[in-house]
Order: structure tokens, then C-alpha cells, then sequence
């Protein structure tokens, strides 16, 4: 075996790439570990489709950090799509376009209720200035920019009371789609990170890569390849070996390996209970932990169709989401195992910006359905079922259009919560166990692909290694 | 070798005077005619195994202020205060005639204690206070005078008054003329009553005192030697500079203290002729009354007494007449046919005196004469005091005779040969409303001083405290060598 | 944890001697306070010994394969180190690093040990354990010690056989009882645990044993006198220990507890917050002026507050008012002076205020 690595990155999807070559770019050594033959994690493209390029992971970027196109050499990363907007479904076929165009959102939504036409121009131009405002905080990992109490307020204030100027329960509902769970205390704050994002150059846009997630997961192999990062896969991290500080880890083969500093891309849930040694993280830490299991989350679908799907509407990322009750009653049904009658779903056609995700002649439709059990009753199938008919309502014979799909059960993740949205990056980065780091989506203030946990997580462990260098 | 005092005796005054002296940089030499240091608060093996303070069984309590000066807890001396005494009929016909409990007796024993505790601590901070300045106006009044009541009444006025009931009367009569000898009939006898305050024990026995008194000396820089008797004062004039010992070495110092009684003071450390005619005078008219003897017993088994009871003194009552009686007796040389009585199971509470399952028991006797009206104490005599006393002890506590192993009687001649004080009398003189408080040495000298400069007054005064009279006199020093 | 206030073992015995009905409560526990003069109870341990009720401290029992490495993440110290029959002091943290509890574990076998602390916590130390497997249980019996410079002879004259080295225990059949003898306090002496049936029978016994040598049986208060004279500090009484998981007061440099933390012992909870914790304060011993007590009272220094008093009681030995108190490290150093709200002066004073002597000078 080689000798001792500075860093091991367990992980190696999007996140783990993004930390070990940023690592290994400040001169460390380090150790790259997939459990999986492959790597790329929930970005590679389906296993299950052939000739498909399309990704369960995700089907679009609203966060990916435009510091990583630079500093990583992402030269080949292109777009399909820059500015996809949100479209709401409506069963009476009126749909609503949400676009970045304030003025456009809200003149189509004067149609069908003028008072919210103006209430909703100017939040948006509230949550945007707010946006550029805490970018720093979501950029750069500074937290203490921020003593303004309409921050204060946001921070605990929930997504549903802030929409609650709003008439039109569609239209509140179609925002509330990424404000994560609106009912929650600080889910507003959510809605300002999403302002706070720019995809393109474009603020709080949501951009489709040529070659979907998939072609950037590549571009980041590549990348680390390039930067001399010894890679390993199919090798399963069984444990993390720490005494008062990191060791190392120990694969299910029961090798060891050793190191001055581990990343885990995983959650915290799975970092600190699962791998590391018995209350690592401290007993109170460690019961708060296990307190905090999530029971819910989002499941995602390819859909290979033989002919496009029509929606009746201009493309876009549609939504359908009625009314902001629902996903309080999707959360409550869900957590005791059962799947919600109102499924919150997010469709896009990949293919329509993007034809070279299929084979010719082939269309991809792929779903996001939010908060859903993590071990539904009925299982895939009944899931399956239930989004098919859902979608239906909106695009007829779906159902006989459909010759192959792929599906991703929910799985756990961290919890959200307005406190982790607040924190500065190097509190949710940061481990009680020394020299272990968090650099994967249990980093990420919200889940959504962006690699800066990553990119900050190789920069606090860089610090932490000179420290204990000089130490 | 030249010292800023010279301070006769280590007994607790003497030690207190030196450790409070060289706490305040002065230097400081301590001379004591005796092997070891402590005076009367020894504790010595009477009867192989069988250990007891010979002289008294209890102390009266170190005025707190004194006991955190010299930080004496830290050089191990835990005062322990005698909690409770018990008053029993002689023939033991009622099994207990009265404890310490009850309401009024607490309550005189506490306004006495309060009494004292504002005298003492008035002569503690008057003493800093330089001759010159006299804090009574025109002609001498001593500033201690402990009051009307105090001094103009006898013992049993004041205890009528105060008390009700026969029972706790004779308790506290017995308590206050316990060792002495004393009129309860004459005027300003309840003097007496100041005398007895919240007395206590040292654990490990009252030599733990001494030697933590010692300690506290020495942590002070204080000089002490022992097997040194002072021959004479050294004057130059009408001036102390110094001490002369006896073989022959000469001591200088800008100040001396003596704790030795008035008498031995000034008729043993001076030569007649060097004395003024006013001390001389004095000094002759000054009165003791010595009438304290003891008898250490040695048991092989404990008296059986409660363990509530075992822990104090233990007063064999006896009515007025009888204690005026006593006195009559005493005064005429004669030792009384009942002498006053105080046992103490000293053992109970100090395991330390006697081996494991056997005892220590002490009996206090009052108003036996120093010298003896045919003459002096011979064997013959003591013999038959002890004699006559097992059998008043027998009286209160049957059996007690047949289990005593070993015993020692000590009359005032040997408490006056192994002390070097005068008669042999513990007090240091009679207690009596002349001889009280400012009276007790030169009134127009006020705290502790006399009339012969840089000679001060350390030795025993009643009501004061234990080490109170030696810190006065340190006081008095440190101010005039300012 | 309940709310119910307990009798001890001892409970029968002790209401027979406690004339004044004087009592207290401790640990979910009734108690003497003081079974006559609290004062001279406070000066028994200093002169021949004293006995005294302590049943009210809290057992438990910690058993499983795991044992061992459960013990070595809840303490400051490593057990590992312990043979069957020993035992040390340690204190348990919390992730932050604030005390949560302080007492004496010891080993009794490969994968049995016993915690004996003067405050409970059996929510932290069950729930700790419960991720190791490893099974926690509270053990009732009945506890008295003996304290002082004739504590030694006390122990050969009941016939307890062979001396016990400190910080060591001996499980015995003693005349048809089975017991336990421990040397864990702090201030020397032993003590002897028995089961609850057992109790009134132990009480007779020691009594017993310990009445030619002036045992005193003493209470609660007198006890605190002790512990306060000799500057240990108690949970509860003295100071609030960390109740919350995360919280980050009182550090054991505030206690001045951190000699019960072994530096090379390199996992234990909280430990990476300990290092990283400043010695901002630190606990002194305060000896104030006259002989009142001034308990969780402010201390100042030129007009500011410095700290405050925890527990203050009047020490009859000493014969004043002390203290422990949680100061400035600046106003740490023995000699200086302070003074209470008040006006009252106080003074630092290096610790212990007076130990017990552990033997009789002859």
C-alpha cells in the first residue's frame, strides 16, 4: 500500500470530486473511495436505460457553483437550456409561467387574480435583492454578515406565512416547490437561497447541461483524474477510524487505511452514526442525531417515452402542486408510511432541450416527486402507478408512450431546517471528531447540486492540515 | 544578643505574646525554665498507659480573634467546647440533680460569656493604646470594670436573681467555685461567674495547644528556648533593657514580659532594693487563693455513666452553707471535710488518654489550703486527702474504687514547684473585685503595663481567655516601641 | 428521574437518634441533619471520628462486553488502567465540555464496574450506554462511613481484617453479612455498604465498634462542614453541574476539577472542547470575616464583581465563616482581599482550609 495519505474522500459523485481535486490542487495527497464500480454517485447516468444519458440525480442546476467551471477546468461544460421556467400546471389547462421576468410572471398571473399580480412582483424583487444581499453567506461561507433583523425574521419564519399575502393557492404552492418543507420554521430563508444562486450568469435561474448531469459528473472525473488523485473503487467504507482525532478508515474487507484527514460525502446521519466509532460525535450530539431520522423524501424517475409529451404548455420545469396544504398532508401521510393522495411532483422533458440524452427518436421525462416515505407500502410499483396517473392529467397516454423507466426511492438524507440553512458552512462542514470533515449534500445548506460544500469542505481541511502540520 | 522583647515563660500567653510580637516583624525571645513549652496546658502519663492534663482538665476559650491571627486551627489545635455538665447529688440519691439544658441556666451562662467576650475584647484593642493616652478622665477608674451587678453582688444574690429553682442553683454554684476557693457569700463573688466561660478541650489533649501555640511562635520567627530560668530583670534606672539568666548569660531587649504571677514577678526577678516603693507595696498587698487540688485516677474499666453525661464535668452538688463551709475551713488551713467535688471522665471523650476499654477520671477538688494549718503536706497527709476523696468519688459513682489502677494527688505546693506559680494558685491571684481586670496589675499603668518602663504584665487574668493577656501584653509593646 | 424523596436503609436507626428531628434532604434522599450540636458533629472527623450516613449517594451498576470501551467515552480518565479491586476519581463531560458529573468508578471484574457519585445522572449515562450495549442498573443498599484520625482503629476493631489501600474496595462476608468495604472519600477514613435488610444490623455493629473511641454519629450538615473545609466541591450543593447535553457551563478550570482529567487519555465526550476551553475562572477557598455564612453570594474587588460564593458554612474548627467560590483567575491568588455586597471582608486562602489528620499524634 502506499504510504500515508494527507485526505481520504469517501464518495466519489459530484461532491467527492469536487473535494479531493480541490485538495489535491493545494498540493495534498489524497485518497479518492467509491464504493461503486463507477463513480459519479447519483449523477451517472441510468444504469437501467441503455443509450440513455439522462440521471436520476438531477434533471436540471439551479446552484452548481460558477467558481468550479473555472478553478476545475471545466472547459467542455455547456448548456441545453439556460433559463427554464417554472411552469404550473392547472387541470383547467391555464397554466401559469413563472419566468425570471418579473414583470411577464406577473402579468400572467394578473389573468387569473390581478390583486396577486402586484403582490407577487414585488416579493419577488424583495426575495431577489434579499438574495444578492446573503449571497456571501451561501458563497464564501461568512455568517456573520448578517445582524438585520429581517434576516432574524426569515430565519425562523416559514415559507407558508410568508406567501400568506398571496391569494391563489396554486400560485403559492408553485413557489413554495423549493422552499423545501414551507411549513417549517426558516423555509423562508429557503426561498431567498434560491435567489441567491446564479446559473449562466443569470440570478435564480435553473440551466439543463448538454448531456445532463451526467456529462458534468465526466467533466469532474476527469478533472480529478488530472490532479493526481489516487482513485479506488468498489471500495466500501465500513468505518471511520478515529481515536481524539481522525486515523483513517476501514473498508467492509476489513483493510485499513490511514490518513491525517477524512471527508465524507455522505450525510451527517450516516457520517457520524453509521461510520464512526460509537458517540464519536458525543452523546448529546449522538442522541440528537439518532432523534432527528428523517422519515421522508424525494423519489426520482426517468421516464424513456416514444414520443414527446405534451403538456400544453411552453417547456419548462412544470410543476404540479395545487394547494400549500398539501404538502403538510403529504408530510404527516408520509411519515406514517404511506403514500399521499396529492402527489407534489416536478416533471421536465430533458430531451426537448437536450435530444442527445436519447437515443433518436426516444424522449426522457424525468420526475421528481417530493416528500414521500422512505419505505413506501406498495413499494416502487404503487409509486409508479400513482405518478403515471397524476401526470396524465396533464399529458394524455402517458401511459402507452412509456417503454422503459428507471426509479430512485427515496432516500435518507439530512433533514432540513432553518438552522442548518443559517449556519455558516464551516459549522455544517465541520465534525466534533478532528480532521472530519463533511463535504457531500449533509454540507449543503439545501439539497441541491452545487459542489460548494465540496469546494469549501477541501478548504477547511486544508487549513486544519497545516495547522496540525505545524502542531 | 539584642532582642526587641524578651518574653518570660511559654506558657499560651507567653507563646501568644511571642507569636503575635514576631507576626509584626519584632524580634523576639522566649524563655522557659521548663523541657517543653505550655505551662499548665500539658497532658502528661500519670500511671503507665494512662495519660491527663494534671493541672486542669479544660481551658477557657482563645478569643476568636486570637485563634485566626495565629492561625492555630491550621497549626492543629481544634478547640473542642465543653457542651454540657452535669450536677449529681453526693450520695447519689437522685441519679441526676440537673444538666445543662435547661433554658435560664443557658441563658446566664450566655449573658456571662457575652460579658466577658465585651471586657476581653475592650482590654484587647484599649492594650494598643499608649500610656499617654487615657480613655478615663481624673482619677483612675479602670476602663474593663465589668459593672455594678458583677462586682457588688456575691455569688448567691446574683444567682437568685438570675435563676430559678434549687437544682440549677447548686449547678451553677458548683460550676463557677469549682478548683477555687471562694466565699459565695462575699461581696463581688459573682465575679466568679465570668471566670468559668465557654471553656474547652484540645483534642489530642491541651498540650496539642501548647505545641500548636509553639508552632505559630516559631512560623513567626519568634526565638524560643527552653531549660532557661530568668534570674533577674536587668534596670537601667527606672527602665527594663533586658534579663539576666541563671547561668548567667545576659539577654538585652527593648522590651520584657513576664507571664510569671505579680508576686514571682516582682519579689524572684528583682532584687529588693531595686523595687519602687509603690510596687513594693503593691505587690505585698496583693492576695492569692489557691485551693485547687487533683486527683488523677487511672480505671481498668469506665464508671458506668451515659454517654450523654460522660462528656463534661461532672459536679458533685453540695448547697451554699456547704460551700461557705468549705471556705471557713480553707481559710483556717484546714482541709475541709467535703471539699468541693468535680469529676470529669476525660477519657470518654479523648480516647487518646487511656488504652482501649479502660479510663481516665479526674476529680477537681476546691478549698485546699496551699499551706496547712499544722504544717506542711506530708505523705501522710496526702494519703489520707486521697483517701477520703475515693470515697466521695465512690459515693457519687459506686464501684468506681475497685477498678482504679494507678493514681496521682496533686496539692497547690506542687502546682506552686512544677509551675512556678505563686501558692500554687491558677488564677494568678484572688479573685476579688480589687484585684480584677485593670486592678489586677497597676491601674494608673493601664494594659498590662507597669511602673517600671518596658516591664509588662503577660502572666494569667481570669476572664480574659486563654492567650488573651499574653496578646495584650504584645500589644502594649508594639505600641510603646513605636 | 423521580421526584420522590426516599428514607435510607438506615432510615429507622437514624430517627431514633435524631432527637432534635432535625433533617434534610439529598439526592431524592431524607437525612439527619443533625442528630444534636451540628457544631460539635463538625469537629468529630478533626479529633476522634465521626460516622455517618451516606446511602444517599447514587450506585450504578455497569455491565456488558463493551464495558470497558462505554467507560472509556463517558470518563476523563481510562479505565483500562483498573484491576478488579481498584478504583479512581473522573469526572463526565458534556459535548461542550461543561462537567456533568464527577465520582469514583471501579472495577469489580473484566466487564463489571461500579459508579458512585454524589449527584445522579442516570438519563446521560443510561442513554451513553445504551450505544454500547451495555447494561446500566441502580443498586440500593445501605452506606455508612467513618472519618477520622481514629478511623483506622475503628476498622481493626470491628474486625474487618487486613487494611485497605485508598481508592481500593474488598467485597466481604463479615459475621453473616455480606458487605463492602471502600476507602473512595475524600477525606480518608472507609466505608461500608451493606444491603438494605442488612442495615439497621451494620448500624448496631459500627456503633458499637466505634463507641470506645468517640465515634460520633454525626449528619448531613456536619458532613458538608468536612467537604467544604477540605474545598471539595459537590454537584447540587455547591455548584448546578451541566444538565443540558450541550452545555458549555461549568467547565472543570472553573471547578478546578480538571486534576480528575487525564491529558493522555485521548477519547473521551467533549474532550476536543475541553482542550479549546479558557481558564477564565477558577475555585478558590474564601474565609470571611466573623462566623456568618454567605452562600451563592457576589464577591467584589474594587467595586467590580470578581465571582461568587458557592457553599459557605461555619466551620467550628476554624471558627469562622468559609467558603468555596468561582473567581477571576486574577483575584485567584491566596491573599487577596475581597469583600461581599455587603461590606463584609473576605480573603482567598489557599485549599484545603484543614484537612483531616489521618492518624492521632501520640
Amino acid at each position: 500500500m502506499s504510504a500515508r495519505s494527507d485526505a481520504i474522500v469517501i464518495g466519489g459523485g459530484l461532491n467527492g470530486l469536487v473535494a479531493a481535486t480541490y485538495l489535491a490542487k493545494a498540493g495534498r495527497k489524497v485518497l479518492l473511495l467509491e464504493a461503486e464500480e463507477i463513480l459519479g454517485g447519483s449523477c451517472r447516468a441510468s444504469a437501467a436505460l441503455p443509450g440513455v444519458r439522462a440521471s436520476l440525480g438531477a434533471h436540471a442546476l439551479t446552484a452548481l457553483d460558477p467558481r468550479l467551471v473555472k478553478d476545475l477546468g471545466l472547459r467542455g461544460l455547456k448548456f441545453a437550456a439556460r433559463d427554464l421556467p417554472t411552469v404550473a400546471l392547472r387541470p383547467d389547462g391555464h397554466h401559469l409561467v413563472l419566468g425570471r421576468d418579473a414583470h411577464a410572471s406577473a402579468r400572467a398571473i394578473a389573468a387569473q387574480s390581478p390583486a396577486d399580480a402586484e403582490t407577487y412582483r414585488r416579493m419577488r424583487s424583495e426575495i431577489f435583492a434579499l438574495g444578492r444581499a446573503m449571497r456571501p453567506l451561501w458563497w464564501d461561507g461568512l455568517s456573520d454578515a448578517f445582524s438585520d433583523p429581517l434576516f432574524s425574521r426569515l430565519k425562523v419564519a416559514s415559507a407558508t406565512a410568508f406567501l400568506s399575502n398571496l391569494e391563489s393557492e396554486p400560485l403559492k404552492a408553485a413557489i413554495a416547490f423549493d422552499a423545501g418543507m414551507p411549513m417549517q420554521s426558516g423555509s423562508a430563508l429557503a426561498l431567498v437561497w434560491r435567489a441567491a444562486q446564479e446559473m449562466c450568469g443569470l440570478q435564480g435561474a435553473m440551466a439543463m447541461p448538454f448531456g445532463g448531469v451526467a456529462a458534468l459528473a465526466d467533466m469532474l472525473i476527469i478533472a480529478a483524474q488530472a490532479a493526481g488523485i489516487e482513485i479506488r473503487t468498489k471500495a466500501r467504507v465500513a468505518k471511520i477510524l478515529a481515536d481524539s482525532a481522525v486515523a483513517g478508515v476501514s473498508l467492509d474487507t476489513g483493510e485499513e487505511i490511514y490518513s491525517r484527514a477524512v471527508l465524507s460525502s455522505l450525510s451527517r446521519r450516516e457520517t457520524l452514526l453509521d461510520l464512526s466509532p460509537t458517540a464519536a460525535a458525543g452523546f448529546s450530539e449522538t442522541a440528537r442525531l439518532e432523534r432527528a431520522a428523517p422519515l421522508t423524501g424525494d423519489a426520482a424517475i426517468l421516464f424513456l417515452l416514444n414520443a414527446a409529451p405534451d403538456f400544453g404548455a411552453p417547456n419548462g420545469r412544470f410543476l404540479i402542486a395545487e394547494r400549500l396544504d398539501a404538502y403538510a398532508a403529504a408530510e404527516s401521510i408520509a411519515r406514517e408510511g404511506r403514500l399521499p393522495d396529492e402527489l407534489l411532483i416536478e416533471a421536465v422533458v430533458a430531451t426537448a432541450a437536450d435530444p442527445s440524452l436519447a437515443p433518436t427518436g426516444l424522449h426522457v421525462l424525468s420526475v421528481r416527486v417530493h416528500g414521500l416515505p422512505l419505505a413506501p407500502e406498495g413499494g416502487s410499483a404503487e409509486i409508479i402507478k400513482r405518478v403515471i396517473a397524476a401526470l396524465e392529467r396533464h399529458t394524455p397516454h402517458l401511459r402507452e408512450r412509456i417503454i422503459g423507466l428507471d426509479i430512485r426511492l427515496p432516500y435518507e438524507q439530512d433533514v432540513f431546517s432553518g438552522e442548518r440553512l443559517a449556519a455558516a458552512y464551516a459549522e455544517r462542514v465541520e465534525t466534533p471528531v478532528e480532521g472530519l470533515f463533511l463535504c457531500g449534500t449533509g454540507a449543503e445548506p439545501m439539497n441541491a447540486i452545487s459542489g460548494r460544500a465540496g469546494r469549501l469542505a477541501a478548504g477547511i481541511a486544508q487549513a486544519w492540515l497545516a495547522r496540525e502540520k505545524r502542531a | 544578643m539584642r532582642y526587641d522583647a524578651a518574653i518570660i515563660g511559654a506558657g499560651a500567653n507567653g507563646l501568644a505574646a511571642a507569636a503575635t510580637l514576631g507576626q509584626a516583624g519584632l524580634k523576639v525571645i522566649v524563655l522557659e525554665r521548663a523541657a517543653v513549652c505550655g505551662g499548665r496546658a500539658v497532658t502528661r502519663e500519670f500511671h503507665p498507659g494512662f495519660c491527663a492534663s494534671p493541672f486542669v482538665d479544660e481551658l477557657p476559650q482563645i478569643p476568636v480573634e486570637i485563634f485566626h491571627a495565629l492561625d492555630l486551627a491550621r497549626h492543629g489545635a481544634v478547640f473542642v467546647p465543653t457542651l454540657s455538665s452535669l450536677a449529681l447529688w453526693p450520695d447519689r440519691k437522685h441519679e441526676v440533680l440537673h444538666w445543662t439544658g435547661s433554658e435560664a441556666f443557658n441563658r446566664l451562662g450566655a449573658v456571662a460569656r457575652k460579658r466577658a467576650n465585651e471586657i476581653r475584647t475592650r482590654a484587647l484593642t484599649d492594650a494598643a493604646l499608649a500610656p499617654e493616652r487615657r480613655w478615663f478622665g481624673g482619677a483612675p477608674t479602670p476602663a474593663s470594670w465589668p459593672g455594678e451587678g458583677w462586682s457588688n453582688d456575691s455569688l448567691t444574690e446574683f444567682l437568685s436573681e438570675s435563676l430559678s429553682g434549687d437544682d440549677a442553683h447548686m449547678h451553677a454554684l458548683a460550676a463557677a467555685l469549682s478548683g477555687r476557693a471562694a466565699d459565695p457569700f462575699a461581696v463581688g463573688s459573682a465575679l466568679h461567674l465570668l471566670t468559668g466561660d465557654g471553656g474547652g478541650t484540645v483534642m489530642g489533649g491541651l498540650w496539642t495547644l501548647a505545641s500548636a501555640l509553639e508552632a505559630a511562635a516559631r512560623a513567626a520567627g519568634a526565638e524560643i528556648s527552653l531549660g532557661l530560668e530568668v534570674a533577674d530583670i536587668r534596670l537601667r534606672g527606672q527602665h527594663a533593657v533586658g534579663v539576666h539568666l541563671a547561668d548567667g548569660t545576659q539577654i538585652e531587649a527593648r522590651a520584657v514580659i513576664s507571664t510569671l504571677d505579680l508576686r514571682r514577678t516582682f519579689f524572684s526577678l528583682f532584687a529588693w532594693k531595686d523595687l519602687p516603693k509603690a510596687v513594693e507595696q503593691c505587690v505585698s498587698r496583693y492576695r492569692y487563693a489557691a485551693g485547687r487540688a487533683r486527683l488523677l485516677l487511672a480505671l481498668d474499666a469506665p464508671p458506668p455513666l451515659e454517654a450523654d453525661f460522660a462528656q463534661g464535668p461532672i459536679h458533685i452538688a453540695a448547697d451554699t452553707n456547704a460551700h461557705a463551709k468549705a471556705h471557713d475551713s480553707w481559710r483556717n488551713g484546714i482541709v475541709p471535710d467535703q471539699p468541693p467535688l468535680t469529676l470529669r471522665l476525660v477519657s470518654a471523650a479523648d480516647p487518646r488518654l487511656a488504652p482501649i476499654g479502660k479510663a481516665v477520671l479526674t476529680a477537681t477538688l476546691g478549698c485546699v489550703p496551699h499551706r496547712l494549718f499544722d504544717g506542711a503536706w506530708t505523705n501522710e497527709k496526702r494519703t489520707a486527702l486521697r483517701d477520703r476523696t475515693l470515697a466521695q468519688i465512690e459515693a457519687a459513682l459506686p464501684g468506681v474504687t475497685a477498678s482504679v489502677a494507678g493514681s496521682e494527688l496533686i496539692v497547690p505546693p506542687d502546682i506552686e514547684e512544677q509551675l512556678g506559680i505563686t501558692e500554687g494558685d491558677l488564677d494568678g491571684g484572688e479573685i476579688a473585685p480589687d484585684q480584677m481586670f485593670s486592678f489586677r496589675g497597676f491601674a494608673e499603668h493601664p494594659g498590662s503595663r507597669t511602673p517600671i518602663g518596658g516591664l509588662y504584665l503577660g502572666g494569667t487574668s481570669p476572664a480574659f481567655g486563654t492567650c488573651a493577656a499574653g496578646v495584650i501584653a504584645a500589644r502594649a509593646v508594639m505600641a510603646d516601641l513605636k | 428521574m423521580s421526584m420522590l424523596v426516599r428514607a435510607t436503609p438506615f432510615h429507622s436507626r437514624a430517627a431514633a437518634a435524631n432527637r432534635l428531628n432535625a433533617w434534610a434532604n439529598r439526592n431524592g434522599y431524607t437525612l439527619a441533619s443533625h442528630y444534636g450540636d451540628a457544631n460539635a458533629e463538625a469537629l468529630a472527623p478533626h479529633t476522634t471520628a465521626a460516622i455517618a450516613d451516606v446511602s444517599w449517594r447514587w450506585r450504578v451498576s455497569i455491565e456488558g462486553a463493551r464495558a470497558e470501551e462505554f467507560l472509556s467515552r463517558l470518563l476523563t480518565r481510562n479505565p483500562a488502567k483498573l484491576t478488579p479491586g481498584q478504583a479512581f476519581k473522573a469526572l463526565w463531560l458534556t459535548d461542550h465540555g461543561a462537567v456533568r458529573g464527577a465520582g469514583a468508578v471501579a472495577r469489580l471484574g473484566r466487564e463489571t464496574f461500579r459508579l458512585v457519585s454524589t449527584q445522579s445522572d442516570l438519563d446521560w449515562i443510561a442513554s451513553g450506554a445504551a450505544l454500547f450495549d451495555v447494561r446500566v442498573s441502580e443498586i440500593e443498599e445501605g452506606g455508612l462511613a467513618i472519618i477520622g484520625p481514629y478511623a483506622n482503629k475503628i476498622f481493626d476493631a470491628a474486625g474487618f481484617g487486613e487494611a485497605l489501600n485508598a481508592l481500593t474496595f474488598r467485597k466481604m462476608f463479615w459475621r453473616g453479612l455480606d458487605i463492602m468495604l471502600t476507602r473512595f472519600g475524600e477525606h480518608g477514613g472507609f466505608e461500608v455498604w451493606c444491603k438494605p435488610d442488612d442495615a439497621p444490623i451494620l448500624w448496631g455493629r459500627l456503633l458499637k465498634a466505634g463507641e470506645p473511641l468517640a465515634m460520633k454519629l454525626v449528619g448531613l450538615q456536619a458532613m458538608d462542614v468536612l467537604d467544604l473545609e477540605a474545598g471539595v466541591p459537590r454537584p447540587e450543593r455547591d455548584y448546578d453541574a451541566a444538565r443540558d447535553g450541550f452545555a458549555m457551563a461549568p467547565t472543570p478550570y472553573d471547578l478546578k476539577l480538571e486534576s480528575l482529567i487525564d491529558y493522555d487519555h485521548l477519547l473521551f465526550n467533549g474532550r476536543t472542547a475541553f482542550l479549546s476551553t479558557p481558564r477564565s475562572q477558577t475555585r478558590v477557598g474564601v474565609e470571611l470575616d466573623g462566623d456568618r455564612p454567605a452562600p451563592y453570594t457576589n464577591l467584589m474587588r474594587n467595586g467590580q464583581r470578581v465571582g461568587a460564593t458557592m457553599n459557605s458554612l461555619y466551620s467550628p474548627a476554624l471558627q469562622r465563616a468559609i467558603a468555596l467560590a468561582i473567581v477571576d483567575v486574577a483575584s485567584a491568588e491566596p491573599g487577596t482581599r475581597l469583600t461581599l455586597p455587603d461590606g463584609t471582608a473576605a480573603k482567598v486562602v489557599s485549599l484545603p482550609f484543614l484537612s483531616v489528620p489521618d492518624s492521632i499524634a501520640e
